[in-house]
């Protein structure tokens, strides 16, 4: 489907009913992707549409260069080994003319070198080759709110926010106590909403890569029953939904038994 | 056993040899040489005797005894004299003066005298004693063997050490050669064409073997870069379709699995390319780290992962322990040393860590111990071990010690013991 196609059927889906379960994804948000492997580019766009963001590509350095001086986006993927130059080059020459576009670094090169070199030329993120969708969208939200909240670092999903600042819920602005995994659990099912999520991949994310083993996963269960639990006593709308025993979707239902 | 001692050996045993059959030959021509002699003078004295006695009868009725030298003659019958035979052989004599027996020729002839008589003739004389020159020579032989086999050491030795200096030096050369480092110059020039070719070989050897190494890791290296894309589309496309609603619960399962066999994948790709790049050194930058820090947050996170094993951890911080290492792996290296132990460690077990100054030592319970020799080899899985874990945990800590010349070790004394001592 060409590109053009995918962003008509963005708006039509941003006017449909899904929306109001991204109520803080309000903005529509313009994402480049530069990327040089055809079937990659294709996977991420496809998710990133999904995810209603709009969407433009650059496949090699010069034609990236000529959208980023050319175009404003609010936030751009960027791989470092291109065709005909390096991304470090695209960043250095957007710093240089005083972008203020977020970027994130997507590097199958994954030396700290380059991670080091690249968030010193000023990338907001750095994200190694291969990584979970849920991963990159918690990492875009991220440093475009960083970006644009101007300061307000709070998530806000039905009757319940997060002020990622103090580390701190609420729900209908009474405060929820969580332990410092829980809060984290919780941060990443409210970055990727309403999307079904492994528990390995859950696992990788909250703990690292301290994770190893998958049969061990019998920790993410107890954290997230007592996350759970917690949530349906506080009386929240959003609740955690365990899907097939092997992972959980936050949803706006009100149901909470399962 | 040395090159020295060996062919002195083979000397000795060659000398031994070579002189005992040469003794046994030169014995056995001096006695035909003696008896040869012996036999001349008793037939002279014959001679002698017969030509007098033929001129003067009264000598037939006579004995000559002198000490060593006698006669004696028989008058023999026509009967006899007919088929009289002369003959040599040997006796044994009693020597009154001298108290002993000694060898004697005897040597019986006959003859006809003027008297148209016909007598014998026995003439004897002493000869050398076979016992005494058989000692004789084996003791003079055995000096010469000794004589000679001195010799052959002492030279052996000078020859030896001087035309195997380069040897020497090759080998020592060898030996400071480190797998995956530039080869040291090799000095060693020798004008023995051997050692010569030798070097060359093994030059050309080491050159090879450097050359397969850097092309081995980069080798690695490359291809685990090369797997990320396609492993990223296929993990990312596994993603996509899981959030497809109208798939069966079964299809879902069975995608989960897809994802996390890719996930294992993954992960064993980015442990390779660890692996390859704490080789290659590119790690450089160093910090100072606190390894009492490090093991308590880095344990405080593995408690709460493996919660429902029911572990007793301890941790005993003797001593602050601060080390100068890459912050980076100074991660790695705690958290794979410790994981190891989380992992392993039975149901209800217990492990516990202790820092001193220069060490770390973290022991979990166990059962049986473990191979020393293969623990640290990459893929080293005992029997029962879980089937998803990548093998290459205490490789990477392994190398990670070797970068920085830690001493890492294992010991079993009622658990699995591993140390590692920071210089």
């Amino acid at each position: 489907m060409p590109l053009h196609g995918h962003i008509f059927i963005f708006f039509q889906i941003l006017s449909g009913f899904r929306y109001i379960f991204a109520p803080n994804l309000f903005l529509i948000m313009k994402i480049l992707l530069i990327e040089d492997d055809k079937k990659l580019r294709e996977t991420i766009i496809d998710f990133l549409l999904s995810e209603k963001y709009i969407v433009e590509y650059a496949t090699d350095y010069y034609s990236a260069l000529e959208k980023v001086s050319v175009y404003e986006y609010d936030c751009i993927l960027l791989d470092i080994m291109l065709p005909g130059g390096s991304g470090l080059d695209i960043l250095q020459e957007l710093k240089q003319r005083h972008k203020k576009e977020s970027i994130l670094i997507i590097s199958a090169k994954d030396s700290i070198e380059d991670k080091v070199l690249g968030l010193d030329l000023g990338a907001d993120d750095y994200l190694a080759k291969p990584f979970h969708f849920a991963e990159l969208n918690a990492r875009i939200k991220s440093i475009i709110r960083r970006k644009q909240a101007d300061g307000d670092t709070n998530i806000v999903f039905k009757n319940m926010r997060m002020d990622l600042d103090k580390r701190k819920v609420f729900i209908e602005d009474k405060e929820l106590l969580l332990n410092r995994k829980e809060f984290d659990i919780l941060y990443y099912f409210m970055t990727n909403p309403d999307r079904l999520i492994y528990k390995t991949t859950l696992a990788e994310s909250v703990w690292g890569d301290n994770i190893d083993q998958v049969d061990s996963l019998d920790f993410i269960y107890s954290q997230v029953k007592n996350l759970r639990r917690k949530l349906r006593q506080s009386g929240a709308i959003p609740a955690i939904k365990a899907v097939y025993g092997f992972g959980y979707k936050l949803c706006a239902c009100d149901d909470h038994s399962d | 056993m040395k090159l020295l001692q060996y062919t002195s050996y083979k000397f000795a045993v060659l000398l031994l040899f070579f002189i005992g059959t040469w003794g046994i030959l030169f014995y056995f021509a001096m006695r035909n040489e003696i008896i040869d002699e012996t036999d001349d003078m008793l037939k002279g004295y014959r001679d002698i005797f017969i030509k007098k006695a033929l001129n003067d009868a009264s000598l037939l009725n006579t004995t000559y005894e002198t000490t060593f030298d006698r006669y004696s003659i028989r008058l023999l019958s026509r009967e006899e004299a007919s088929h009289y035979r002369e003959s040599w052989h040997n006796e044994e004599m009693y020597f009154l003066e001298g108290n002993e027996h000694i060898p004697v020729r005897v040597f019986k002839s006959m003859f006809l005298a003027s008297d148209d008589q016909y007598y014998e003739l026995e003439v004897q004389m002493s000869t050398i004693e076979r016992d005494d020159m058989a000692e004789t020579l084996i003791f003079y032989l055995t000096g010469l063997f000794i004589a000679l086999l001195i010799c052959i050491f002492i030279g052996n030795r000078i020859i030896l050490k001087r035309s195997f200096a380069p040897l020497k030096k090759l080998l020592s050369w060898l030996n400071s050669i480190v797998p995956g480092k530039s080869i040291p110059p090799l000095n060693n020039h020798t004008k023995i064409m051997e050692f010569s070719r030798l070097n060359e070989a093994a030059l050309a050897m080491s050159q090879r073997n450097l050359q397969v190494y850097e092309q081995q890791k980069q080798f690695i290296e490359n291809a685990s870069h090369e797997l990320q894309t396609p492993l990223a589309i296929a993990l990312n496309k596994i993603e996509l379709l899981s959030q497809n609603e109208e798939i069966s619960e079964k299809q879902s399962s069975e995608l989960y699995e897809i994802y996390n066999s890719l996930n294992q994948i993954v992960r064993l790709n980015k442990s390779l390319l660890l692996l390859s790049r704490i080789e290659n050194g590119q790690f450089q930058e160093n910090d100072e780290v606190n390894i009492n820090a490090l093991v308590d947050d880095t344990a405080q996170n593995f408690m709460e992962i493996y919660d429902c094993k029911g572990i007793k951890f301890t941790i005993a911080n003797d001593e602050k322990c601060n080390v100068v290492m890459n912050k980076m792996l100074s991660k790695i290296l705690i958290s794979n040393i410790l994981k190891n132990a989380f992992i392993h460690v039975p149901n209800n077990g217990y492990i516990s860590a202790s820092i001193e100054r220069d060490k770390l030592v973290v022991k979990n319970s166990g059962e049986k111990p473990l191979d020393k020799m293969k623990i640290f080899e990459r893929y080293y899985q005992t029997s029962e071990e879980k089937e998803d874990s990548t093998g290459l945990g205490l490789s990477i800590t392994r190398s990670i010690c070797r970068l920085y010349k830690f001493e890492l070790s294992y010991d079993f004394y009622e658990g699995h013991i591993f140390t590692i001592k920071f210089k």
